[in-house]
């Protein structure tokens, strides 16, 4: 399971290591040179002062005024180094350097360099060489001096900064934790909603949570709002479907109950099991063009028309309609696909049921609006129905004539989608039913 | 400075250059494995005094069985102490504070 507290830790941890390390070796490079520069510096001077002070006999061997060189040279180990080196030997050291095997090269005339190496008594040595030529006589002088005084200091300085920065580290990490702990907690009235959505107190999540998790909230709420819908539909439909059925029942009661039933009777009840035979067919049908539950899912017009298309075809088989389609939008379309399935089967079903001979679909967005449009070849409707058809609030009766137009179901989806129904007369010579479906006025459709 | 003037430079280098033969002269007995090395040695004093070594001597006169490394450790007490050892052992001959005895 992926753990929000552990990416952040991990994520702050690599930064900081990075930092940290990345500081760490600019400092101790910086400290480091300029310790070295300072000391070498003073080698050099030291140098010069030996130069000063050396003279070449005529035999080649160097004499030095010994008794003018910094009186640190001359106590035994004393961390001050001096040697004079020519082509031949180590013609003079410093008396400092007593027993001590300093190493010395012979270098160029003009040449220079620097290393560090252990001295004696455990001593940490800066070396300083440089070549000379002097009355033709060539020689090197190196120098040295014990830096285990300022790499003391240096090393304990490094040492309380490597301290300071790992508290720092860990530091960072507790109060990234405890900012973490204080946001989640700021998730607590969204686990409130959700009991109290459970015990149905509330169909809503509050959305006073950090703005992070408002997308999220907002898309869970577009998507209860969806789910209510259709639980209210088929919760009408069953009651719809219910009514319907208990005109037909009572007649074939009174029927059955009658002692004496007539000739009349008889053929009244058998209409009445037609008529319950085809309010059935109808919400059978209704089912199957609904199409099987993906929870969720986008609506793919290109891929879904085909499929209810095929189906209309087999369901009217014996009419050999002619179903024309076009749709102008390849992407899926934000709507919710059981919505569009129903929505589209009932206009569709409509059609098929009117049309004589030629069905129309057409599927298109236009600034930002979907827009179907679905006709039929058939005996349309007379105005004075459509008006009572669109009248706001009039329930539609589907179940005594047995050719109502699905429109109620029509009318709640697109009123979930803010949507538009237009109903008139087709080109095709019957009825003309357009919808339109702005794409962005749900929520739901823009956090998807 | 010094001046190089004439034939009194001479006799001025001899002089000078004598003052790090006591060094060179260690050196050699000491490459020659016949006394320690100073670093043994100063080893050894810090065991019974613990501080930083301030001056070495050897008093080397092996015909009169005199083969001694004269050790000035400045101690963390703040004190000088001289410890004498025997160069050839690294016996512990001395161990005193220092004065001026000579």
């Amino acid at each position: 399971m992926t753990s929000l507290e552990r990416r952040l830790n991990l994520g702050l941890s690599l930064s900081l290591l990075l930092l940290i390390l990345g500081a760490w070796w600019l400092g101790h490079a910086a400290l480091h040179r300029s310790a070295d520069a300072l000391v070498l510096s003073r080698l050099e001077h030291d140098a010069d002062t030996l130069l000063a002070n050396l003279r070449f006999l005529q035999d080649g061997q160097p004499r030095v005024a010994e008794r003018h060189l910094p009186p640190v040279t001359r106590r035994p180990y004393s961390g001050h180094y001096q040697l004079l080196r020519t082509p031949s030997s180590i013609a003079w050291r410093s008396r400092s350097v007593w027993d001590f095997n300093l190493t010395a090269p012979l270098l160029p005339v003009g040449e220079r360099t620097s290393w560090t190496q252990p001295g004696p008594d455990g001593q940490e040595l800066l070396v300083w060489s440089a070549g000379y030529r002097r009355n033709g006589q060539e020689f090197t002088l190196t120098l040295a001096e014990d830096v285990r005084p300022i790499m003391g200091e240096i090393r304990g300085f490094e040492h309380t900064v490597a301290l300071l920065a790992l508290l720092g580290f860990f530091g960072m990490l507790l109060i990234q934790g405890w900012i973490l702990k204080h946001v989640f907690a700021l998730l607590a009235p969204l686990y409130r909603d959700i009991d109290r959505l459970e015990a149905g107190a509330t169909g809503q999540l509050t959305e006073s949570v950090p703005r992070e998790f408002l997308p999220l909230v907002r898309k869970f709420n577009g998507l209860l709002a969806v789910q209510s819908a259709r639980l209210m539909r088929s919760r009408q439909a069953a009651g719809n479907l219910a009514h319907a059925l208990k005109g037909p029942l009572a007649v074939l009661l009174r029927a059955l109950e009658s002692d004496t039933a007539t000739v009349l009777d008889r053929d009244s009840a058998r209409a009445q099991c037609a008529q319950i035979e085809k309010l059935l067919e109808r919400e059978l049908r209704r089912a199957r063009l609904s199409g099987a539950p993906a929870a969720g899912a986008w609506f793919d017009a290109d891929a879904e028309l085909g499929p209810l298309i095929r189906l209309l075809r087999q369901i009217y088989a014996d009419k050999d309609l002619r179903i024309d389609w076009t749709t102008t939008h390849p992407d899926p379309l934000p709507f919710d696909r059981e919505d569009m399935l129903e929505l589209l089967g009932n206009l569709l079903d409509n059609a098929c049921k009117w049309g004589r001979s030629w069905v129309r679909i057409m599927l298109g967005v236009k600034d930002g609006v979907c827009r179907i449009q679905v006709e039929d070849d058939g005996p349309g409707c007379p105005q004075p129905a459509l008006s009572k058809i669109l009248a706001r609030g009039s329930r539609l009766d589907e179940r005594t004539e047995g050719h109502g137009l699905g429109l109620s179901i029509v009318r709640e989806i697109l009123q979930l989608y803010c949507g538009d129904l237009h109903i008139g007369r087709s080109e095709l010579g019957g009825l003309g039913v357009s919808v339109s479906l702005p794409l962005g006025a749900r929520e739901l459709t823009k956090t998807r | 400075m010094l001046r190089w003037t004439g034939g009194t430079s001479l006799l001025l280098m001899a002089a000078l250059a004598l003052a790090s033969e006591d060094a060179e002269q260690v050196r050699t007995l000491t490459e020659q494995g016949r006394i320690l090395p100073l670093e043994q040695l100063i080893t050894e004093a810090r065991k019974r005094k613990p501080g930083i070594l301030i001056e070495a001597e050897l008093d080397w006169e092996p015909e009169q069985g005199i083969t001694i490394y004269e050790l000035l450790m400045l101690g963390a007490d703040g004190e000088l102490w001289e410890l004498e050892f025997d160069a050839l052992t690294g016996e512990l001959l001395e161990l005193e504070l220092e004065h001026e005895h000579d």
